[in-house]
């Protein structure tokens, strides 16, 4: 039963991440994204993460994304994708193929991937919301709150970033981007 | 009890990485390749969440909860930083963005 659920959200993730890489309209690329990230979310529950899953939805198909097609609308872009480039498409995929090929003969070759087999565990408090939260909470705790810091930076560099300053009297100039 | 093992997960997670790498690699659109690094970023993720379950311990969800924190700010400044390109240059394509190479 689980391996048919695994099978079927492997499935959907790895097919959504390919149309993500070929289709042509980054709209759409952003949909099959929410997609995949629904399908990567499926297989977090499999692996009883139901906080990191939840979470995975929230900020990840919730806010990224949101971000991610606003900036589409804005940017309007329906011209289409020129492909003129130095770095030709062969040399690209056989970086790609070869990091592959190499990912995917240590994951055949590596003996603890091949026979691990899940260690007993609690699988009413595993991956908790309270079980990563006292986590979270106790060993790092400031990890934790540096990320709080983080995100506060990320905030600001957004607004200056993206702000259009107009020249007024107070206006020293500043980051016009 | 699951029933696929943590091989299954480290090669879906092989196989979404190296997804994303062509698209990195192939792609030209600012936008679609901050995507793809995306997709990279849920690759390690989901492998962390897979070794997590299989070694029975809860480091790894903490270890995703933060690399979530890290994707989400730096989604929101380089977002900000490709809106901005996009003011100044009108285009999101890569090959044209060349202001920083002498």
């Amino acid at each position: 039963m689980s391996a048919l659920a695994f099978y079927v959200a492997a499935g959907i993730a790895v097919f959504a991440a390919l149309m993500v890489v070929l289709h042509k309209s980054p709209a759409i690329s952003a949909v099959y994204l929410v997609l995949c990230f629904f399908a990567v979310a499926a297989n977090y529950v499999l692996l009883h993460a139901h906080f990191i899953a939840a979470i995975q939805i929230l900020v990840y198909a919730g806010a990224i994304m949101v971000l991610f097609i606003m900036v589409i609308m804005l940017l309007n872009l329906d011209q289409e994708e020129r492909q003129r480039r130095k770095f030709g498409l062969v040399t690209a995929l056989s970086i790609a193929a070869g990091l592959s090929v190499a990912l995917f003969l240590v994951l055949f070759t590596w003996e603890p991937a091949t026979q691990a087999v899940a260690k007993q565990m609690d699988p009413l408090t595993f991956g908790t919301t309270e079980t990563v939260g006292k986590f979270l909470f106790t060993d790092y705790l400031l990890p934790f709150e540096i990320a709080s810091v983080l995100l506060l930076a990320a905030i600001l560099g957004a607004i200056v970033l993206s702000r259009r300053s107009e020249p007024g009297p107070g206006d020293k100039g500043g980051f016009d981007a | 009890m699951l029933n696929v093992g943590l091989n299954h997960f480290l090669f879906l997670a092989a196989a979404l990485f190296s997804i994303g790498v062509i698209g990195v690699l192939t792609r030209r659109n600012a936008l679609v390749i901050f995507m793809c690094i995306e997709l990279m970023l849920n690759a390690a993720n989901l492998a962390f969440i897979a070794f997590s379950y299989y070694l029975n311990d809860v480091t790894g969800q903490g270890f995703v909860f933060m690399s979530m924190v890290v994707a989400a700010s730096e989604v929101a400044v380089g977002l900000a930083i490709i809106l901005s390109l996009f003011r100044n240059k009108e285009t999101v394509n890569v090959d044209d963005i060349r202001i920083m190479k002498w």
